[in-house]
């Protein structure tokens, strides 16, 4: 049982570095070959676990190759747009000029159904109102609507807006977070003087958001039992 | 480039290990068959007492680096191996030398095949 536990918490340890090492995307976002090399990384590292004759070193080399092709090429098709069209394949236009290009969505098998699903993923109800829809190499759909389906914006308007900052939490389950207060070039001072407005401490805040114009947003922390 | 880096040196250190196993385990798998033909030349030579010594430096050397050569090596081959060492102590105390000289070729043969996995082979893509 003790070769078990040492041998899972090896592996983990192992493929979390793999993991980190490949960079930060969700399954959703990720390339073809990041997709197969995720899949392969964890059938490898469920070997040694399953197979307590197979040492573990074997585990760890497979996954580190595999990570260290999987960086490598990513770095080559960054250099290289024909690597990276033969490893992640290219975007494809399924729609141009409000015209639905059969042809194209033949060659990517994406039926009539797919598409209809894909734009309501996108909040399009009305494939009329589509100006231009690209079939993104990790399947996504990007969209681009005609100029009278758009969302007015402020700017269509001409209003004016107040500026916006990035909403940092400054307060989380009653703790100062004291990298988000030194990113805004704020200090605890500043933070007292906002909880003194509301009355409260920090350990009566849930959540307290500020950005670098000075808007906060407080949530209380309920009292337990209620 | 930071990641091309951290890659680099996960590279070099991947190849060190397995240059560092496939060396420690060729090291120790020829030197272990190199008793084990030595206890198979007493015996055959009829000097069991040599051979009962030869089987004890086989099993002592055995015991030493079996850790060492289960890390890189399957468990299962280094278990039967170290089970065949010891019957083969046993066999040589019973004098019998046919029996004897087949056990230890399975030994060796077994060394081989630990050894040889650990070499590049053109078989892997059989």
């Amino acid at each position: 049982m003790i070769t078990t536990i040492t041998r899972t918490a090896i592996l983990y340890f192992f493929v979390i570095i793999g993991i980190r090492l490949m960079g930060k995307r969700q399954i959703g976002d990720m390339q073809p070959s990041e997709l197969v090399i995720t899949l392969l990384i964890s059938e490898i590292a469920a070997i040694p676990l399953q197979d307590v004759d197979q040492p573990v070193m074997n585990g760890i080399v497979a996954i580190f190759i595999l990570v260290i092709l999987e960086i490598l090429i990513s770095v080559l098709a960054m250099k290289n747009f024909f690597i990276r069209k033969i490893i992640s394949g290219k975007s494809v236009v399924i729609i141009k000029n409000g015209e639905i290009d059969q042809d194209a969505m033949r060659k990517v098998r994406l039926t009539v159904l797919d598409l209809v699903e894909l734009l309501r993923g996108q909040d399009v109800f009305d494939i009329s109102t589509v100006s231009f829809a690209v079939l993104e190499v990790n399947g996504e759909l990007s969209v681009l609507l005609k100029g009278g389906a758009k969302t007015v914006t402020a700017d269509d308007m001409k209003l004016e807006t107040q500026p916006v900052g990035l909403s940092m939490p400054v307060i989380t389950d009653g703790k100062v977070v004291k990298e988000s207060l030194s990113a805004l070039k704020s200090d605890a001072a500043e933070l007292d003087r906002y909880l003194k407005k509301e009355n409260l401490q920090p350990e009566d805040v849930f959540l307290m958001t500020l950005d670098r114009y000075g808007n906060s947003s407080i949530v209380k922390k309920k009292e337990k039992g209620v | 480039m930071r990641r091309l880096l951290a890659a680099g040196i996960l590279l070099a250190i991947i190849v060190v290990a397995c240059i560092w196993g496939n060396v420690t385990v060729s090291d120790v798998c020829g030197k272990a068959a190199d008793i084990a033909k030595d206890a198979e030349k007493e015996c055959v030579s009829g000097d069991f007492g040599s051979a009962i010594a030869s089987c004890e430096r086989l099993s002592e050397y055995w015991k030493k680096h079996k850790r060492m050569v289960s890390f890189f090596v399957n468990h299962g081959d280094v278990e039967e191996l170290s089970s065949r060492i010891k019957s083969l102590y046993v066999l040589a105390e019973e004098k019998d030398s046919a029996v004897f000289r087949e056990k230890i070729r399975e030994i060796l043969h077994l060394l081989e095949k630990i050894s040889g996995e650990q070499r590049f082979s053109p078989d892997i893509f059989i």
